[in-house]
Protein backbone atom coordinates (compact mmCIF):
# COMPACT_ATOMS: atom_id res chain seq x y z
CA UNK A 1 0.00 0.00 0.00
CA UNK A 2 1.30 3.05 -0.86
CA UNK A 3 -1.52 5.71 0.27
CA UNK A 4 -5.09 6.66 -0.26
CA UNK A 5 -7.46 9.40 1.24
CA UNK A 6 -11.07 8.95 2.08
CA UNK A 7 -13.78 10.01 3.54
CA UNK A 8 -16.19 8.80 6.39
CA UNK A 9 -19.89 9.42 7.10
CA UNK A 10 -22.75 8.78 8.86
CA UNK A 11 -24.83 11.77 9.87
CA UNK A 12 -25.82 10.34 13.01
CA UNK A 13 -26.74 11.69 16.00
CA UNK A 14 -25.94 9.41 18.06
CA UNK A 15 -21.72 9.89 17.57
CA UNK A 16 -20.27 12.13 19.78
CA UNK A 17 -16.82 12.66 18.81
CA UNK A 18 -14.55 10.72 16.30
CA UNK A 19 -10.70 10.44 15.83
CA UNK A 20 -8.44 9.20 12.91
CA UNK A 21 -5.47 7.88 13.52
CA UNK A 22 -2.72 6.72 10.56
CA UNK A 23 -0.08 4.22 10.94
CA UNK A 24 3.33 4.63 11.73
CA UNK A 25 4.70 4.11 8.84
CA UNK A 26 2.24 6.67 7.30
CA UNK A 27 4.94 9.53 6.65
CA UNK A 28 2.53 12.22 4.36
CA UNK A 29 -1.05 12.61 6.82
CA UNK A 30 -3.60 15.08 6.37
CA UNK A 31 -6.52 14.67 9.26
CA UNK A 32 -9.73 16.95 7.99
CA UNK A 33 -10.75 16.84 11.46
CA UNK A 34 -14.30 15.54 12.84
CA UNK A 35 -16.88 17.33 11.02
CA UNK A 36 -19.53 17.03 13.34
CA UNK A 37 -23.00 14.44 12.88
CA UNK A 38 -21.46 11.28 12.77
CA UNK A 39 -18.71 12.59 10.00
CA UNK A 40 -15.09 12.46 9.26
CA UNK A 41 -13.34 14.72 6.51
CA UNK A 42 -10.88 13.75 4.43
CA UNK A 43 -7.63 11.83 5.38
CA UNK A 44 -4.93 11.32 3.70
CA UNK A 45 -2.19 8.61 4.11
CA UNK A 46 1.04 7.89 2.80
CA UNK A 47 4.72 7.27 2.07
CA UNK A 48 7.08 8.90 -0.48
CA UNK A 49 8.72 6.31 -3.33
CA UNK A 50 10.01 8.57 -6.11
CA UNK A 51 10.57 5.85 -8.89
CA UNK A 52 13.90 5.53 -10.51
CA UNK A 53 15.93 7.64 -7.42
CA UNK A 54 17.63 4.98 -4.99
CA UNK A 55 16.76 4.80 -2.39
CA UNK A 56 13.40 6.94 -2.69
CA UNK A 57 12.11 4.01 -5.12
CA UNK A 58 11.50 1.43 -2.60
CA UNK A 59 8.67 2.09 0.00
CA UNK A 60 9.54 1.71 3.07
CA UNK A 61 8.92 -0.89 5.88
CA UNK A 62 5.50 -0.78 7.49
CA UNK A 63 2.81 -0.78 4.91
CA UNK A 64 2.91 -4.90 4.06
CA UNK A 65 0.27 -6.78 3.88
CA UNK A 66 -1.62 -7.38 7.02
CA UNK A 67 -0.55 -3.91 8.79
CA UNK A 68 -2.84 -1.51 9.61
CA UNK A 69 -2.82 1.91 7.32
CA UNK A 70 -5.14 3.47 10.64
CA UNK A 71 -8.24 3.89 12.16
CA UNK A 72 -11.14 5.52 13.01
CA UNK A 73 -11.78 5.74 17.29
CA UNK A 74 -15.91 6.99 17.73
CA UNK A 75 -17.55 7.71 20.66
CA UNK A 76 -21.17 7.32 21.16
CA UNK A 77 -23.36 9.84 22.94
CA UNK A 78 -24.27 8.13 26.47
CA UNK A 79 -28.00 6.71 26.16
CA UNK A 80 -28.08 7.07 22.57
CA UNK A 81 -30.22 4.51 20.59
CA UNK A 82 -30.30 4.19 17.10
CA UNK A 83 -28.39 2.42 13.71
CA UNK A 84 -24.99 4.62 12.15
CA UNK A 85 -24.72 4.10 8.91
CA UNK A 86 -20.80 4.72 7.77
CA UNK A 87 -20.12 5.19 4.43
CA UNK A 88 -16.30 5.54 3.02
CA UNK A 89 -16.46 8.78 0.78
CA UNK A 90 -14.20 8.50 -2.51
CA UNK A 91 -11.46 11.34 -2.80
CA UNK A 92 -9.82 13.20 -5.54
CA UNK A 93 -7.66 12.76 -7.52
CA UNK A 94 -7.46 8.88 -5.87
CA UNK A 95 -8.57 6.86 -3.01
CA UNK A 96 -6.43 4.31 -2.87
CA UNK A 97 -2.67 3.47 -4.82
CA UNK A 98 -0.49 1.32 -4.98
CA UNK A 99 3.17 0.30 -6.21
CA UNK A 100 4.39 -2.67 -8.18
CA UNK A 101 7.40 -3.41 -6.21
CA UNK A 102 9.13 -5.08 -9.59
CA UNK A 103 8.45 -2.75 -11.50
CA UNK A 104 8.12 0.46 -9.49
CA UNK A 105 4.70 1.31 -11.89
CA UNK A 106 2.18 3.59 -9.63
CA UNK A 107 -1.56 2.59 -9.58
CA UNK A 108 -4.31 4.19 -8.34
CA UNK A 109 -8.22 3.67 -8.09
CA UNK A 110 -8.75 6.19 -10.92
CA UNK A 111 -7.64 4.21 -13.49
CA UNK A 112 -10.61 2.27 -13.18
CA UNK A 113 -13.99 1.68 -11.68
CA UNK A 114 -14.15 2.70 -7.59
CA UNK A 115 -17.30 1.24 -5.39
CA UNK A 116 -17.02 2.56 -1.91
CA UNK A 117 -19.84 1.50 0.69
CA UNK A 118 -19.63 1.14 4.17
CA UNK A 119 -20.84 -0.28 7.34
CA UNK A 120 -24.03 -0.25 9.74
CA UNK A 121 -23.65 -0.67 13.69
CA UNK A 122 -26.79 -0.13 15.36
CA UNK A 123 -26.50 1.49 19.21
CA UNK A 124 -28.15 0.44 21.70
CA UNK A 125 -28.84 2.62 25.10
CA UNK A 126 -26.86 1.11 27.99
CA UNK A 127 -29.07 -0.87 30.51
CA UNK A 128 -29.29 1.54 33.28
CA UNK A 129 -30.97 3.92 30.48
CA UNK A 130 -34.12 1.04 30.13
CA UNK A 131 -35.62 1.98 33.55
CA UNK A 132 -35.94 5.58 32.82
CA UNK A 133 -37.49 5.07 29.12
CA UNK A 134 -39.62 2.91 31.39
CA UNK A 135 -40.34 5.75 33.98
CA UNK A 136 -41.10 7.84 31.53
CA UNK A 137 -43.12 5.63 29.28
CA UNK A 138 -45.41 5.05 32.31
CA UNK A 139 -45.54 8.96 33.42
CA UNK A 140 -46.74 9.38 29.92
CA UNK A 141 -49.48 6.54 29.66
CA UNK A 142 -50.71 7.92 32.94
CA UNK A 143 -51.25 11.40 31.65
CA UNK A 144 -53.01 9.92 28.42
CA UNK A 145 -55.57 8.61 31.11
CA UNK A 146 -56.07 11.41 33.06
CA UNK A 147 -56.68 13.46 29.43
CA UNK A 148 -59.26 10.85 28.06
CA UNK B 1 -6.12 -1.42 -19.92
CA UNK B 2 -5.78 -1.23 -15.89
CA UNK B 3 -8.92 -1.73 -13.63
CA UNK B 4 -9.31 -0.70 -10.48
CA UNK B 5 -12.16 -1.78 -8.29
CA UNK B 6 -13.36 -1.85 -4.78
CA UNK B 7 -15.73 -3.65 -3.96
CA UNK B 8 -16.90 -3.54 -0.08
CA UNK B 9 -18.82 -6.35 1.45
CA UNK B 10 -21.84 -4.43 3.61
CA UNK B 11 -22.12 -5.78 7.79
CA UNK B 12 -24.65 -5.13 10.45
CA UNK B 13 -23.76 -5.64 13.70
CA UNK B 14 -24.93 -4.54 16.95
CA UNK B 15 -22.76 -2.02 19.35
CA UNK B 16 -22.63 -3.78 23.06
CA UNK B 17 -24.71 -1.47 25.06
CA UNK B 18 -21.61 -1.30 27.29
CA UNK B 19 -19.59 -0.12 24.81
CA UNK B 20 -19.31 3.65 24.40
CA UNK B 21 -16.87 3.95 22.11
CA UNK B 22 -15.06 1.78 19.04
CA UNK B 23 -12.79 1.40 16.85
CA UNK B 24 -13.22 0.78 13.04
CA UNK B 25 -9.58 -0.42 12.20
CA UNK B 26 -8.17 -0.41 8.29
CA UNK B 27 -5.71 -3.15 7.80
CA UNK B 28 -3.96 -3.94 4.65
CA UNK B 29 -4.73 -7.28 4.25
CA UNK B 30 -4.31 -7.54 0.52
CA UNK B 31 -2.65 -10.23 -2.06
CA UNK B 32 -0.71 -10.07 -5.16
CA UNK B 33 -2.20 -7.31 -8.06
CA UNK B 34 -2.40 -9.49 -11.02
CA UNK B 35 -5.30 -10.44 -13.15
CA UNK B 36 -6.25 -13.09 -10.54
CA UNK B 37 -5.71 -11.43 -7.50
CA UNK B 38 -6.00 -8.54 -5.63
CA UNK B 39 -5.42 -6.44 -3.03
CA UNK B 40 -7.57 -6.19 -0.20
CA UNK B 41 -7.89 -3.88 2.82
CA UNK B 42 -9.68 -5.41 6.00
CA UNK B 43 -11.90 -3.28 8.20
CA UNK B 44 -12.18 -4.51 11.14
CA UNK B 45 -14.49 -3.24 13.79
CA UNK B 46 -13.62 -3.20 17.40
CA UNK B 47 -15.53 -2.02 20.57
CA UNK B 48 -15.18 -3.07 24.08
CA UNK B 49 -14.86 -6.99 22.35
CA UNK B 50 -15.00 -7.73 18.93
CA UNK B 51 -18.28 -7.35 17.41
CA UNK B 52 -18.11 -7.62 13.71
CA UNK B 53 -15.55 -7.40 10.94
CA UNK B 54 -15.97 -6.33 7.23
CA UNK B 55 -13.75 -7.01 4.52
CA UNK B 56 -13.56 -4.37 1.34
CA UNK B 57 -11.39 -5.75 -1.39
CA UNK B 58 -9.24 -3.24 -3.77
CA UNK B 59 -8.25 -5.06 -6.99
CA UNK B 60 -5.70 -3.92 -10.30
CA UNK B 61 -6.77 -6.34 -12.81
CA UNK B 62 -4.42 -6.97 -15.70
CA UNK B 63 -1.38 -5.32 -12.82
CA UNK B 64 1.21 -7.62 -12.68
CA UNK B 65 3.59 -7.91 -9.55
CA UNK B 66 2.71 -7.63 -6.17
CA UNK B 67 2.13 -4.60 -3.55
CA UNK B 68 3.95 -4.35 -0.69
Amino acid sequence: MLGGAFGLTSNSGCVESMLWTPASWSAFNTDGGYAGNGNYNDVIFGQLVIPGVPPFDVPGAGPELGSSIGFYTITTRVGSAGVIDFDLIASSPFSLEVIDIGTGEISDSSQGNLSLNGTTITCLPSPGTFPVFGAFGLIAARRLRRSA
Amino acid sequence: MKQALVIIVLGAMVLPASAQSFTLSMVHQGGDVDATNGAEILIDVVGDADIGTLVFGFSLGSVPGRIP
